[in-house]
């Protein structure tokens, strides 16, 4: 349960991080991870705590298994063959949530138009694909590589996969968020990730996956504004929190379980 | 909207190479307010700024871009209605037939510019789906 402890440790140093600051600020102490209203210094210090803490226990998991993270990590994402899975992660993902989207648009579910100038859309949209996978890479490496990757040497594999997609869903909501039914979306993303990396046995599936699904989020946000009833279609950047999003997760485990699932 | 002395700013809704601009300019500095201008694609940012209570005026060229942010969902009216805020604009049609024959007209542009912002949306999409598929099938072979 090292990994499970390491990842649970980080909101933990984080909280005592913000506290600290929000008494050096002179502002009361809360119990919701929150630093927005904290002085520019102060955000910019817990960022850097959060930042260290990250490299901290993906650092500091394998050391403490007696492994250099360099080799860890190296076995998690072998070279060859295997690399495929990232271009089919990336493919599936952007293939599910385009159709999501133009269905939304032809229906009118949703609208599309130009929010922001053409230089300030073009350089928004420059980083979104370092964005993704900066994000995906960090959160693989910490929920499937570190957490779920010693759940399953010491849990039988269907409860590794719940518990290791509750903390995934869960880390999200961390901190203050706007909305929390959008719970089970991320439960059921947090399923397919894991049985992604459960079944093709790398981390490249779940990292092109989860890659694929930033990037396109980010790159149809600054156009996109959800009309229709949030049950249905989800919200903002949460399309797959919704019912059709919810069934599109299923149908694409049901995919990876179909291409990389035990027998295929 | 409403009589009471407005304490919050002002705002005013116009592009900076709008033909309009120097009119509005001269109709604020008449009135002595220093508005804060809002070009139209930053209607949700004066959303916002109405809705915290920032803004209690809002002056508009014509009546279509007020409407047109409405139906566009980037204005959300009833809540500017509960915010006691005053609507004006700079050009508005003196009789009802002229205003509702404009009001008409532009609710047909918007929904024409609407359908094919779709359209587009909905061509784009489905490229970069089938793309993906072209993709995930070579991939997969």
């Amino acid at each position: 349960m090292l990994g499970l402890v390491l990842v649970l440790l980080l909101p933990t140093v984080l909280w005592l991080g913000q506290t600290l600051l929000l008494y050096r600020a002179g502002l009361p102490i809360r119990w919701r991870l929150d630093w927005r209203d904290l002085p520019a210094a102060h955000q910019a210090a817990q960022r850097l705590l959060a930042n260290v803490a990250f490299v901290a226990v993906l650092a500091g998991y394998p050391l403490l298994r007696g492994q250099s993270p360099v080799a860890y990590y190296a076995q998690l994402l072998p070279p060859g063959p295997p690399v495929k899975g990232f271009i089919t992660g990336v493919a599936a993902a952007v293939v599910y949530l385009t159709l999501l989207y133009a269905a939304w648009a032809a229906s009118g579910a949703a609208s599309f138009a130009m929010r922001h100038d053409w230089r300030h859309l073009l350089l928004r949209l420059a980083g979104v694909p370092f964005t993704a996978v900066f994000a995906a890479g960090v959160e693989e490496l910490l929920f499937r590589g570190v957490l779920l990757a010693n759940l399953l040497e010491e849990l039988p594999p269907v409860l590794a996969v719940a518990l290791g997609s509750v903390v995934f869903a869960g880390a999200h909501y961390v901190r203050r968020v706007k909305r929390y039914w959008t719970f089970p979306g991320h439960l059921l993303l947090g399923v397919l990730l894991c049985v992604s990396f459960v079944w093709s046995g790398s981390l490249w599936l779940p990292f092109g996956l989860h890659a694929g699904g930033i990037l396109v989020l980010l790159a149809v946000r600054p156009f996109l504004r959800s009309e229709g009833p949030a049950w249905l279609v989800g919200a903002s950047i949460f399309p797959y929190a919704g019912a059709l999003g919810l069934i599109g997760l299923v149908l694409l485990t049901l995919n990876i379980w179909i291409r990389y699932g035990p027998g295929s | 909207m409403s009589s009471e002395p407005n304490a919050r700013g002002v705002a005013a809704v116009c592009d900076a190479d709008d033909p309009s601009a120097p009119e509005l300019a001269g109709y604020l500095a008449g009135r002595g307010d220093a508005a804060t201008i809002f070009r139209r694609r930053k209607l949700d940012d004066l959303d916002r700024a109405v809705r915290s209570g920032r803004v209690g005026e809002v002056v508009f060229v014509s009546p279509e871009d007020l409407l047109e942010a409405v139906w566009d969902k980037r204005v959300d009216f009833e809540a500017w209605r509960a915010a006691r805020v005053r609507v004006s604009f700079l050009r508005l049609p003196q009789n009802t037939d002229e205003l509702l024959q404009r009001v008409l007209s532009c609710w047909d542009c918007w929904r024409l510019r609407r359908r094919r912002r779709q359209i587009v949306a909905t061509v784009l999409l489905g490229l970069a789906a089938l793309l993906a598929a072209w993709v995930l099938v070579w991939a997969g072979s």
